[in-house]
């Protein structure tokens, strides 16, 4: 009886802890890309060319999203450039 | 001492003449060969000559524009093809084509094989599909086919440039949907490795309603504005790059890629693509 008494509380704390709000994950990133927000993330403005390296990545903020990459012979960055929807850079 | 540096700068300038003299001097010795390859725009033939035929040697196309541009440019061509055409004009030319009237694609893919064994071009200027009436683009991705078999049979590797093609003096829709898979044909081909490249002769020549001698068929100023645009692609120094033609897909699935563009010169190559769901990573 008292065995089922402390797994009940411990039950209890453990399910109050995981019932935050997700106010503070607003981009709408972990629905369609899966990602939870990082520091280093900067929301695409469409027409901006962004400088991207090696292991740089670019996760989708709406169902469609369309990039225009630039890359030169030789050169370890390209650019990027949004062109429609909205996407995440995420920068190795 | 200053002497000294007066002398190496005397042997450079020397060494710099020599190189240069020598670069101007293979050029002419090897001039590169063009073959331009389609139909009536390229062999000179517009539809007056249905009811008074003029003769061959004065048919140019924009093939004698395009000779004059790379002429003044002291740019050596040797303009090949099994047919003559524009022989009696003034200035003179290399007469020297493939532009055969009324062909479709189908009809030159069948005869491709046979012109590039005839002529050996380093370059083909391909301007078809206006007797197609349709916009599939089958025909001209047999006409590639074929010249990928020679490429493969004679180990001569042969640049194409291949034209999104002008449009009809009044807008055709059945054009612009042609040029439209052109674009996605040329796409996948050169992510395939493909040593092609598109030519946006649709829009970038800029022809207009007064560039037209009848509906079809440019007059000398659309001939013009269409030899400046391949002679723009044809005088920049050209590298092919296949490492280049594979890096969008290092980053995304062929099927997302939706248009490439590799420059003139083959060093920049520049893609539209949309994400996938899964996000992409450089």
């Amino acid at each position: 009886m008292k065995n089922i008494l402390i797994f009940s509380i411990v039950a209890l704390l453990l399910s109050a802890c995981g019932g935050g709000s997700s106010s503070g994950n607003s981009t709408g990133s972990s629905s369609l890309s899966g990602i939870s927000p990082d520091k280093g993330d900067t929301s695409m403005v469409p027409n901006q060319q962004y400088v991207v390296s090696k292991g740089d990545q670019i996760f989708k903020e709406s169902d469609l999203v369309k990039v225009k990459i630039t890359h030169s012979d030789g050169n370890t960055q390209s650019t990027v450039e949004l062109i429609e929807g909205s996407a995440t850079l995420r920068k190795n | 001492m200053m002497k000294q540096k007066y002398l190496k700068l005397l042997i450079s300038f020397f060494t710099l003449s020599l190189i240069t003299t020598y670069i101007h001097a293979e050029e002419a010795s090897n001039p590169i060969k063009i073959m331009p390859l389609g139909d009536s725009i390229t062999s000179g033939y517009i539809l007056a000559d249905l009811d008074n035929p003029r003769p061959l040697s004065v048919r140019t196309g924009y093939r004698n524009h395009l000779w004059y541009i790379l002429n003044n440019a002291n740019f050596s061509a040797d303009f090949v093809g099994s047919q003559v055409a524009g022989q009696e004009i003034v200035p003179p030319f290399d007469p020297d084509h493939e532009g055969h009237r009324g062909w479709h694609s189908n009809d030159i893919a069948e005869k491709t094989y046979e012109y590039m064994t005839y002529s050996a071009p380093d370059i083909v200027l391909l301007h078809v599909g206006t007797n197609d009436y349709s916009t599939s683009v089958n025909g001209i991705a047999s006409i590639l086919n074929q010249i990928d078999l020679y490429e493969q049979a004679s180990g001569h590797s042969i640049r194409v440039l291949v034209a999104q093609i002008i449009d009809n003096a009044s807008p055709n829709g059945i054009i612009r949907g042609f040029n439209e898979n052109i674009q996605s044909l040329v796409t996948s081909r050169i992510l395939d490795g493909d040593n092609i490249m598109l030519v946006d002769m649709y829009r970038g020549a800029g022809l207009q309603g007064s560039d037209y001698t009848d509906m079809i068929h440019p007059n000398d100023s659309g001939y013009y504005k269409i030899a400046s645009v391949w002679a723009n692609i044809i005088m920049t120094p050209y590298t092919y790059n296949p490492e280049l033609s594979r890096f969008p897909t290092t980053i995304v699935p062929k099927g997302y890629i939706q248009s490439v563009n590799i420059n003139s010169s083959g060093d920049t190559i520049e893609f539209i693509t949309s994400v996938p769901a899964s996000g992409m990573t450089f």
